[in-house]
């Protein structure tokens, strides 16, 4: 209820301390893999067309050590094919009422505007549709792009083709307890045998609970890559997987001064592979710090950071399938040599990848209405309110997954 | 109003409880600061995603359907506006018309201004112009102030005009803007025109609820049949809540829909609001 006088004699007479300009950011965090990716060059204009193709040698020619003047049977097998992405759509919107806030055409804005304006509304609101678009971009990129189905439990096909489903080998599950049969389109394991592969390394116990990362996983991340060909260069995990790093690698520290220790673990680089922290990474933990998809909504919904489809990046607990070998035969373990054991549930807790940059491909259309590019759309029967949508059309995808690899099933 | 697919909720649409229609208050004077956009009455359509992604999860879930701003009456029981409980029209607040039930016999001819008959209706200020012809008959009836606060249909004394057995009938507004309690609608005969509350809102306060769609129903604490896609009525005397029983029949003064979930005893369950023709696609 108003008071009696309205004001008192302070408000009256005194304005508020408020520093112009200035709002302080409680709830995005920074996007490093889009920002790491960029950086390494990956950044490839979509022009146009009926998708994104790229080709992919699988096969060899014949060949064998011969005598000279020996007879052969010349054959031919197919060697090359393509794996095809399609673009992906994404939209962040708002109503604009510039009867509140101004565009920046001065049209508008009859509250916000003059000298009693301490906030450019307008700013605030399209600096957060980029910070939503890169926060969806950024959790999409480790999640995936494809439909529902046997063995992909979560439909997301509106979404980019992210990393879950690009390092899988279609045989072990990914951290989302999802097996990913085909990539880009390209079944695994058949015709092309494993070429698109790459296999998840678990470092959890054989009951599923979450074990140690150590010096040992860290080398077979390394050679997973290296074996293939591939050079990584790349490491992302979360902030909370990186300090699971750090502790585990601390054991290697021989530091005999203790006078002084000065610590300073806030980089780490592992065989040329430089490892940063991204707050956005798939974790269990993280989600304790920072407010990761809709359950942590609070009272408004929109109080979270969710991606493309309204969930997160938070690992969950999955059961593995019962594994089998070349025969058919029943298995305890993987055969590939995830390490992962048949019908466990398996905590999939914290997550390091190793990447090769260069295998990976970020594909914004060039088209400037859709490369974070605005649709202001007026409802016609309303007097100040359009509805103003920024536009993203893009994909992210690896042409060589098998240069990539990762590991998870640990904790900090 | 119109649809509005294009409006601030300022919160989730579960957990808006705005002391102002444009859901901004000012700070000083209390008025409603008309800025965003908000009024009452704006209604829209939302998908299972959109509604999913705009729910307070300690209200529920909201899905698919139709959501409208409006005021819960002042008179409501607050108690019985809650997540799953089902409101009704409110009465209108004002006469807006009248008409002649009995022309009557002997009245003198003229025309006369009467007032409402004071305490009936809950209202004041309402008058209405009476016009008796040549013959001695009320020949037409009409509305000169339609007053305000009325919660039931104002009366007309015709004394004045010596008919005999000469009625005349005032009928209130009516708005889908202004909700009550299931309690008060029945205790004012405006038991139509179901919505569903999807939070608690305190009466004379703002809010959203659903009319149309997939809505979350509060089951009373005694069903009649709880069977899946069973008949959903406002429960008599349940204070909002709902009892279910076998659809095989037709639906009764009270039905709002039917049932999806298996309905349980003072729990929430979901129903699909409207009789088929009324609903929301997703």
């Amino acid at each position: 209820m108003p008071t009696d006088p309205l004001y008192n004699e302070i408000d009256a007479s005194n304005l508020e301390s408020v520093r112009r300009n200035v709002v302080f950011n409680n709830l995005f965090v920074g996007t490093p893999f889009q920002a790491k990716l960029r950086r390494a060059g990956v950044w490839d204009e979509f022009l146009g067309g009926a998708g994104m193709m790229e080709g992919i040698l699988y096969g060899r020619t014949q060949g064998a050590a011969v005598n000279p003047g020996q007879t052969i049977t010349v054959t031919r097998q197919q060697i090359n094919t393509g794996i095809k992405f399609l673009p992906k759509a994404y939209a962040t919107w708002y109503p604009l009422d510039d009867w509140e806030m101004d565009d920046g055409s001065g049209t508008g804005g009859v509250i916000n505007s003059g000298p009693s304006k301490i906030v450019d509304e307008y700013q605030l609101y399209m600096e957060n549709l980029v910070l939503t678009m890169n926060t969806m971009q950024e959790m999409d990129s480790f999640r995936h792009g494809q439909a529902a189905s046997a063995t992909v439990t979560d439909n997301r096909i509106k979404t980019i083709n992210g990393l879950d489903e690009a390092l899988n080998n279609g045989i072990d599950p990914s951290i989302y307890g999802n097996i990913y049969k085909t990539y880009g389109g390209q079944q695994r394991n058949g015709n092309i045998g494993i070429a698109l592969n790459s296999t998840p390394i678990y470092c959890g116990t054989s009951a599923g609970a979450p074990g140690q990362i150590d010096f040992a996983v860290l080398m077979k991340l390394w050679q997973q890559c290296m074996i293939t060909g591939g050079k990584p260069t790349l490491g992302i995990t979360n902030v909370i997987g990186f300090s699971a790093i750090a502790i585990a690698l601390d054991a290697q520290r021989r530091d005999i001064s203790n006078t002084r220790h000065d610590i300073k673990w806030d980089g780490l680089n592992f065989n040329g592979v430089d490892i940063y922290a991204d707050p956005l990474a798939p974790s269990a933990q993280a989600q304790n710090y920072i407010p990761l998809g809709a359950a942590t909504g609070g009272g408004q919904g929109n109080a979270s950071l969710v991606d493309g489809v309204g969930g997160s990046t938070t690992t969950i607990a999955f059961t593995t399938p019962q594994f089998v070998n070349a025969a058919g035969g029943n298995v305890a373990v993987s055969p590939t040599g995830s390490n992962l054991p048949s019908t466990t549930n398996i905590q999939a807790a914290e997550v390091l990848y190793f990447l090769e940059p260069e295998s990976f491909k970020i594909r914004p259309t060039n088209k400037k209405g859709w490369n974070f590019g605005l649709r202001r759309a007026p409802m016609p029967n309303n007097v100040s309110i359009d509805a103003l949508f920024m536009r993203l059309g893009i994909n992210l995808y690896n042409v060589q997954p098998r240069h990539n690899a990762y590991a998870f099933g640990f904790s900090a | 109003m119109p649809q509005q697919q294009i409006v601030p909720t300022w919160l989730a649409w579960n957990n808006c409880n705005f002391p102002t229609q444009s859901g901004i208050q000012d700070l000083r004077t209390g008025q409603d600061f008309p800025a965003g956009g908000l009024n009452q009455g704006d209604y829209f359509d939302a998908t299972e995603r959109e509604a999913n992604g705009a729910s307070y999860a300690v209200n529920g879930l909201l899905h698919s359907g139709r959501y409208r701003l409006v005021q819960v009456d002042s008179s409501a029981t607050a108690a019985n506006v809650k997540t799953g409980t089902v409101g009704y029209l409110r009465a209108g607040m004002i006469m807006q018309s009248v008409v002649i039930t009995n022309a009557g016999t002997g009245a003198t001819a003229g025309t006369y201004q009467i007032a409402a008959t004071a305490g009936v209706g809950g209202g004041t200020g309402a008058i209405i112009q009476v016009v008796v012809g040549s013959g001695g008959t009320i020949t037409s009836a009409s509305v000169v102030a339609g007053g305000f606060g009325y919660v039931a249909p104002p009366t007309f004394s015709l004394t004045v005009t010596s008919t005999t057995a000469g009625a005349v009938a005032a009928q209130l507004n009516s708005s889908p803007n202004i909700v009550t309690s299931f309690d008060q609608a029945v205790l004012y005969s405006t038991v139509v025109r179901p919505v569903v509350f999807l939070n608690a809102i305190t009466p004379g306060q703002y809010g959203f609820v659903q009319e149309l769609g997939v809505a979350t129903v509060l089951a009373n604490a005694s069903l009649t049949s709880a069977t899946a896609n069973a008949w959903v009525n406002t429960k008599s005397g349940g204070a909002g809540t709902v009892d279910t029983t076998v659809s095989t029949g037709n639906p009764i003064g009270t039905t709002i829909g039917q049932a999806i979930d298996l309905p349980i005893a003072s729990l929430l369950f979901k129903c699909y609001l409207g009789i088929t023709a009324f609903t929301v696609q997703d």
